[in-house]
């Protein structure tokens, strides 16, 4: 058979040839990463001394990296972690890395919390938006309360028709294909969607812009149209959902609110039941297994990594959980300690001082800074004697390929005053 | 697997990994044939069975027929099965509907079982996407043999991957064996020039449906969804962008896929040639969905003895053909109305747009602002979920105040743009806007757009439902 036509293009001129289609890549390419780097000479960005995250911000990643930047090349001790870090139901100035500074005299640690930041969107955050984070002292905070049930955990698998997205915090931080998230339910598109978004700093930029648009519109998803438009008479409004990013490009960075972002009320008050919370040994965690990436990755980029153990609530849990929660912090805290790296499991708290499992109110920030830096061994690895980056026994927290198996190791292996938990007051 | 996704995204590039070293081997057409049914099967592999049997007829019947004897009689059952396949799967529970309602009207109590109802446990009854595509196309071979315009293809490999070729499959264009039959044999020749031309029509449809057809749809859904609460003015808005929707939206795919066919060295025909700068509606369905008005044309107006019966059977033959068109597009009273629309308008207007009077007194412009009116008040059927809803959006359009219609200034700046682009392309700046300068800044500007404003949430093709 012959062919029958010949190829008409089409009904417009848009018809680039080879070397056209070369040059709009390079132009895309200089755009795509040129407006970012060049952006933050136009939108300037001063950070007080006990700055935190906005808010608003937890999710725009373009900000976080650079109040990473911001914090590393100022020679801070880089305190990460999530709501427990960032002071969920304190003011600016009650924040655990506040408090630290109080005590420090100086603007020394910086206050890196995320909310909802669990470990295994921490390991995404600093490895997708951490970069600059090297050869820094690194205060890593491990809360809990991500493995005290299947979900927090990412090992229970959603069922049918849930959103993958509902049930987890940082979708676009957690690992999309590999190794697989059994919590995360996302379908292939949204996947490769923050693949290429991560890939590519223009979209996440863009975010920033977003972020800012909506902050100044004050209302996250309401678009201009429905706040200009009142006059429609009795017919439903016609929601617009195109996104208005122009209107963040000339708003500043916003500065984050002074008080509590949450109600300063205890859990108590909050009427949270005592139970039991059926804790997973260590090695069966997941979120522990990111949490040791996470060490890995710090350490794999030079960084000194100090551990604190935020203390969870104990007086929400029933004997028999308090002690096997004891003993996965146990077996943690030993297993960190062992591949070098210097921990402090934080002293429980009297009851009044905790807000819900594991947030404290200011009074137990106060505390619990104040039991930190008391503690010879963080003061020694302030002092730049703790254990190196390698680890003093030339351990490293590799990025961990062998975690399933890997055995567990009992609480009379080499305890030290720091993998043992404090009583109870 | 839609174009615009990141699946399909996947799905290309090991097709065209294996596909380029591959393509002058025999290999390559059983690699087409499985990439065509892996890609059809991923909306519902059940789907197959269809598709593999309207191929299957119509490949036997051919090769009876090349056997010689009873030509007409294996014509007759190759369209009797098409036909057949078509009818029950998108209109028999019209009928049954329609048939029940008047033996209720006539006091007969009971009726006929739905489709649904007359499958085993557990079935679903669900119309098949792309099905008046691949039937159309496959049952085009046969007529088009039974002519003597085709030869018989003694390959059925070849064959099924003339009827399931991915790029066209599910929303056309509609092919005839004639030109795209031929592309299957021997090497296709793939230069940087196809692939440059790929990219250009990929980028140009992706940006009609991503940018413009998705975002207009909200608006338009949003409107038609209870048009009894909306004032003239929004009707009328959602009307229009209802037109630049679902021309973006058909128009865009078939850009895609030409766009992906042409990368791989084939050439797909034109399907749209900016129908809305048609002066007259005649010349309006030269430029829309161009293959299946042209095998209305060939297929059923000519049989039907086209225009040489007089004028009065000429106008018959273009009556039933627009209505069989119509009905083509689905079962409902809207799509039937909006067939119906069209035939009366062609009936009235074809006349007229012959007359010297109309074409010269007549500024060009203000006929094409007329046939662009006439064609999104014909629309108002096509987009509206029933007679009821139509005639409601119609009749509130002209006895309700003025308000304002809340149509978002990026709407009014896509759909002008666009129209905007197309007056010029068809105007004496057509050189200018094939400059390279221009063509590159073009491009720019819609990436820029895409990746600025457009959603990761994208919306299926409309006519996907055809």
């Amino acid at each position: 058979m012959e062919y029958a036509r010949q190829f008409v293009y089409s009904s417009n001129a848009l018809r680039l040839s080879g070397r056209q289609w070369l040059a709009l890549a390079g132009v895309l390419l200089a755009l795509a990463f040129g407006i970012p780097a060049a952006w933050v000479w136009f939108e300037p960005f001063r950070p007080c001394g006990d700055y935190r995250l906005p808010y608003e911000f937890s999710q725009d990643y373009w900000h976080c990296a650079r109040w990473f930047r911001e914090a590393a090349r100022a020679g801070r001790v880089l305190v990460i972690g999530d709501s427990v870090v960032w002071g969920e139901y304190v003011g600016l100035g009650d924040t655990l890395t506040a408090q630290l500074n109080r005590r420090a005299g100086e603007e020394r640690f910086a206050n890196l919390g995320v909310n909802g930041l669990h470990p295994a969107a921490m390991l995404g955050m600093l490895r997708y938006h951490g970069g600059v984070v090297r050869g820094r002292d690194v205060v890593v905070v491990l809360n809990t309360l991500w493995m005290s049930s299947a979900r927090h955990d990412l090992r229970e698998v959603p069922a049918d028709g849930e959103s993958g997205r509902a049930t987890l915090n940082h979708p676009a931080l957690v690992p999309q294909f590999w190794p697989s998230v059994p919590s995360y339910s996302a379908s292939f598109e949204e996947r490769a969607g923050i693949v290429v978004e991560r890939a590519i700093p223009f979209f996440r930029w863009m975010e920033h812009q977003k972020s800012k648009g909506a902050r100044l519109e004050g209302g996250g998803a309401e678009t201009g149209r429905d706040a200009e438009s009142g006059d429609a008479g009795s017919e439903p409004r016609i929601d617009d959902p195109l996104p208005r990013p122009f209107a963040g490009f000339s708003a500043q960075v916003p500065q984050p609110t002074p008080g509590p972002h949450g109600q300063p009320l205890t859990w108590e008050e909050r009427g949270i039941p005592v139970g039991g919370i059926p804790w997973p040994a260590a090695r069966e965690s997941l979120q522990w297994r990111f949490f040791r990436d996470v060490i890995g990755l710090l350490q794999s980029r030079g960084n000194r990594v100090f551990v604190w153990v935020s203390p969870f609530n104990p007086h929400l849990l029933n004997p028999e959980s308090r002690a096997s929660h004891e003993t996965m912090v146990g077996a943690m805290a030993e297993e960190l300690r062992l591949a070098g790296v210097d921990v402090f499991c934080g002293m429980p708290l009297p009851s009044e001082e905790y807000a819900d499992a594991s947030h404290p109110l200011a009074p137990g920030y106060a505390h619990l800074a104040r039991a930190l830096w008391d503690d010879d061994v963080f003061r020694a690895w302030l002092a730049g004697d703790g254990r190196r980056a390698s680890g003093r026994n030339g351990a490293k927290l590799s990025l961990s390929r062998q975690w399933h198996g890997h055995p567990g190791r009992g609480a009379g292996h080499g305890q030290d005053a720091h993998a043992t938990m404090p009583d109870i007051p | 697997m839609l174009f615009h996704t990141w699946t399909f995204a996947a799905f290309f590039l090991i097709v065209y990994a294996v596909y380029l070293p591959t393509r002058g081997t025999r290999f390559c057409v059983y690699w087409l044939w499985a990439a065509s049914y892996v890609f059809y099967g991923w909306w519902n592999w059940s789907y197959l069975a269809l598709i593999v049997y309207s191929t299957l007829i119509d490949f036997f019947c051919v090769r009876r027929m090349a056997a010689g004897g009873r030509r007409r009689l294996w014509l007759v059952i190759s369209l009797v099965a098409n036909l057949g396949l078509l009818g029950f799967f998108k209109y028999s529970t019209f009928l049954v509907k329609n048939v029940n309602r008047a033996l209720a009207l006539a006091g007969v109590t009971g009726g006929l079982p739905l489709p649904q109802e007359i499958l085993p446990e557990g079935w679903q009854f669900v119309l098949p996407v792309g099905i008046s595509f691949f039937v159309f196309q496959s049952l085009s071979y046969t007529i088009d043999f039974y002519r003597g315009n085709v030869p018989c293809e003694p390959s059925f490999i070849r064959y099924t991957t003339f009827v399931s070729f991915f790029p066209q499959l599910v929303a056309g264009p509609i092919e005839r064996a004639k030109n795209l039959l031929g592309q299957l044999y021997g090497r296709r020749e793939i230069t940087g020039r196809h692939i440059a031309d790929g990219m250009s029509l990929f980028l140009v449809g992706f940006f009609k449906k991503v940018a413009i057809a998705d975002y207009l749809a909200s608006y338009v859904d949003q409107v038609y969804a209870v048009p009894q609460l909306y004032n003239g003015a929004a009707l009328a808005m959602a009307t229009f962008a209802f037109a630049w929707q679902i021309y973006c939206d058909f128009s865009g795919y078939t850009d895609m896929a030409r766009g992906i066919a042409r990368a791989m060295g084939f050439n797909l025909m034109l399907n749209f040639n900016n129908p809305y700068l048609a002066s007259g509606l005649g010349e309006f369905w030269q430029r829309w969905h161009i293959s299946l008005s042209t095998w209305f044309r060939d297929y059923v107006y000519i049989p039907l003895g086209g225009n040489r019966g007089g004028p009065w059977r000429t106008y018959a033959n273009m009556f039933v053909t627009m209505m069989i068109s119509a009905v083509w597009h689905g079962a409902a009273w809207t799509f039937i109305f909006w067939g119906l629309l069209h035939g009366v308008g062609r009936l009235l207007t074809r006349r007229l747009e012959e007359s010297s009077v109309y074409k010269e007194r007549v500024p060009r412009f203000a006929r094409q602002m007329l046939v662009f009116a006439f064609v999104c008040v014909t629309w108002v059927f096509f987009r509206a979920t029933s007679l009821h809803d139509a005639l409601t959006v119609l009749a509130r359009m002209v006895t309700t105040p003025l308000t304002d219609p809340q149509f978002p200034l990026m709407g009014y700046a896509l759909c002008l743009g666009l129209w905007g682009y197309e007056f010029a392309f068809e105007s004496r700046l057509r050189p200018l806007l094939e400059s390279g300068v221009v063509r590159l800044l073009t491009a720019l500007g819609m990436i820029i757009y895409l990746a600025v404003f457009t959603s990761s949430r994208s919306q299926a093709f409309i006519y996907f439902q055809f």
